[in-house]
């Protein structure tokens, strides 16, 4: 069958990537370009967001105000977050989801090609209508992330710009996911049964669903704020008899979810990546898939644990309460599953295995902090204080952006035919491991020490860990220049990838040869190739 | 050997429907904010 599928991409040359600018990247409905440009997007927008996690660093490397104003600094907390979640983190999954999830099911491309197109598309607009409000008289966004009323309802001429590229980042999730779901329930290779995909499908199969779930709920959000700005509606204004609280409700029963939609592919990535560098199958694959959906349940019925501190009924605390620590049982299940995987393994470290196993040790870290603010009482103590601070940054960037770089390097071959270099790609694990730490370990001190989120001074008395902080901040964004020379020289040439890349690796897009030719899996893969991929 | 069964239908009925659902699950919770 393998050597069927190579002479059939012999035979696929004629008619492979279209030829002009144009057609290919512009028009082009191939899931492996789509998924490209998601991806090439995404690193932009790290970058840009990076720039301003910079920005706010430095300001806050002494007490005092030395670079921005505040008006300023509070536009770069809020379009950091902005710009990071949406333009960095979402993208970049949705990219390596186009890339691998039609190569690891057996279907040729997406199930829905010319939406799939339109998604990306809407993204680039999007972040240029939210990008310009830093030229607006009122500058950009500054109220957080969050859009809290009725402070973003005061927000010039920025709100309007700001909330139509909200609506337009949503729409093109939503048809992301949708494409996702779809092409997962129906192009499935001949013999390749849910229970046969890979981890990374199935976390992803799950992601989609919520945000089917959630991206509405935003949008609707969104459409009140308007409506309340613009057309005399009191949603969420108390003095026509509306609620601001209740905006707080809709946006964390999004939020949350939200935040799950980052970090679940992230464990579908992980899922990969050890046991091909432990050379063992993934332990308790079946619990993975249950816990993975457990974790997707429990996240619509926590939200409220983010607004402890706006006065809700006891009964509500101990329910929020309670449901948060519940997701621990299947988040342990999960760091049991991935350890247990690698007991007794063969193991290996090369970049990919070096980003998960830190993964494995730093999102828990993360997650349990999160345990700790999941106590209504103390969270009233550590609410909106740098504590908060440092465990979201430990979910989302040793968690979720080391297992984006970890799934980028674990595939990169295979986009490229080409090896990197392994000893820079070491380099930039050691650094980023090592300042990632610098940067937010100091934070939770901060927090505990009762520093306030979301201001560009402080008191003396946080300097010390806050330079700390700093220094590693810098430490890391210097580090990361690492990634994208690497990428660009494994593109350009290097040694030859053969088809199955790593010694450990199973799954059909390890069938394909490397560099993935422009169409694959035409013809669908042999119930044999399935089976042998599907011993995970 | 192994062709793909022509499955256009059902991927354009299930991308509809998840999109009218998306869509009334958008207009459900501003109906919901109104009444409430």
């Amino acid at each position: 069958m393998a050597n069927s599928h190579t002479a059939h991409d012999a035979h696929d040359d004629h008619h492979g990537a279209p030829q002009g600018f144009m057609q290919r990247w512009v028009l082009t409905t191939n899931h492996k370009d789509i998924g490209t440009l998601y991806l090439v997007f995404a690193g932009i927008m790290f970058f840009i967001g990076g720039a301003m996690a910079m920005v706010i660093r430095a300001e806050l490397f002494q007490p005092g105000l030395q670079f921005v104003d505040p008006q300023f600094f509070n536009s770069m907390t809020t379009m950091h977050a902005l710009v990071m979640i949406f333009g960095g983190m979402m993208p970049a999954w949705v990219g390596l989801a186009n890339w691998m999830i039609p190569l690891q099911i057996g279907a040729a491309d997406m199930a829905l090609p010319r939406m799939n197109n339109f998604s990306f598309w809407l993204m680039p607009f999007a972040f240029i209508l939210l990008m310009s409000t830093f030229f607006t008289g009122s500058g950009a966004p500054a109220g957080g992330w969050t859009l809290y009323p009725p402070l973003v309802l005061q927000g010039g001429d920025s709100f309007p710009m700001a909330m139509f590229a909200v609506h337009m980042m949503g729409a093109s999730s939503i048809m992301g996911a949708i494409n996702v779901i779809v092409t997962l329930m129906n192009m499935r290779a001949p013999g390749m049964t849910l229970l046969r995909m890979p981890l990374f499908c199935w976390t992803w199969l799950i992601t989609a669903y919520l945000l089917i779930l959630v991206m509405p709920v935003l949008a609707g959000a969104v459409t009140m704020l308007i409506t309340d700005h613009f057309f005399g509606t009191s949603f969420f204004s108390a003095a026509g008899g509306g609620d601001p609280v209740m905006y707080q409700h809709i946006f964390w029963f999004f939020g949350h979810p939200e935040v799950y939609i980052l970090i679940l592919p992230a464990f579908g990535v992980v899922s990969e990546i050890l046991p091909t560098f432990s050379r063992k199958p993934l332990f308790g694959y079946e619990s993975m898939v249950y816990a993975t959906a457990s974790i997707g349940f429990l996240s619509f019925i926590v939200w409220a644990h983010h607004m402890f501190t706006v006065g809700m009924p006891l009964a509500g605390q101990l329910f929020f309460m309670l449901t948060t620590m519940l997701i621990a049982v299947p988040t342990g299940v999960k760091v049991f599953n991935w350890s247990a995987t690698m007991w007794k393994g063969s193991l290996s470290f090369e970049p990919p295995m070096l980003f998960a196993i830190s993964f494995l040790f730093l999102f828990t870290i993360g997650g349990f902090s999160g345990l700790m603010l999941a106590i209504a009482p103390a969270d009233f103590q550590y609410h909106d204080t740098y504590f908060v601070v440092a465990h979201f940054h430990y979910v989302l960037v040793p968690g979720s952006l080391f297992a984006i770089i970890g799934g980028v390097y674990y595939w990169l071959p295979k986009w490229s035919g080409h090896m990197y270099n392994m000893t820079l790609a070491k380099w930039h694990f050691w650094l980023s491991a090592i300042f990632v730490n610098v940067l937010f370990f100091p934070q939770h001190f901060l927090g505990l020490a009762g520093m306030p989120r979301r201001i560009p001074d402080y008191a003396v008395q946080f300097a010390d860990w806050n330079m700390v902080s700093s220094v590693g901040a810098f430490g890391f964004g210097v580090s990361q220049l690492i990634f994208p020379y690497l990428i660009w020289s494994c593109v350009r040439g290097g040694e030859k990838a053969t088809a199955h890349v790593w010694e450990g690796s199973h799954g059909l897009e390890w069938e394909v040869p490397s560099p993935a030719p422009y169409h694959s899996w035409t013809e669908a893969p042999g119930l044999e190739l399935i089976e042998r991929g599907a011993a995970h | 050997m192994n062709a793909p069964a022509d499955n256009s239908r059902k991927v354009r009925n299930s991308a509809v429907l998840l999109g009218c659902f998306a869509f009334a699950v958008y207009l459900g919770f501003i109906a919901w904010s109104v009444l409430k």
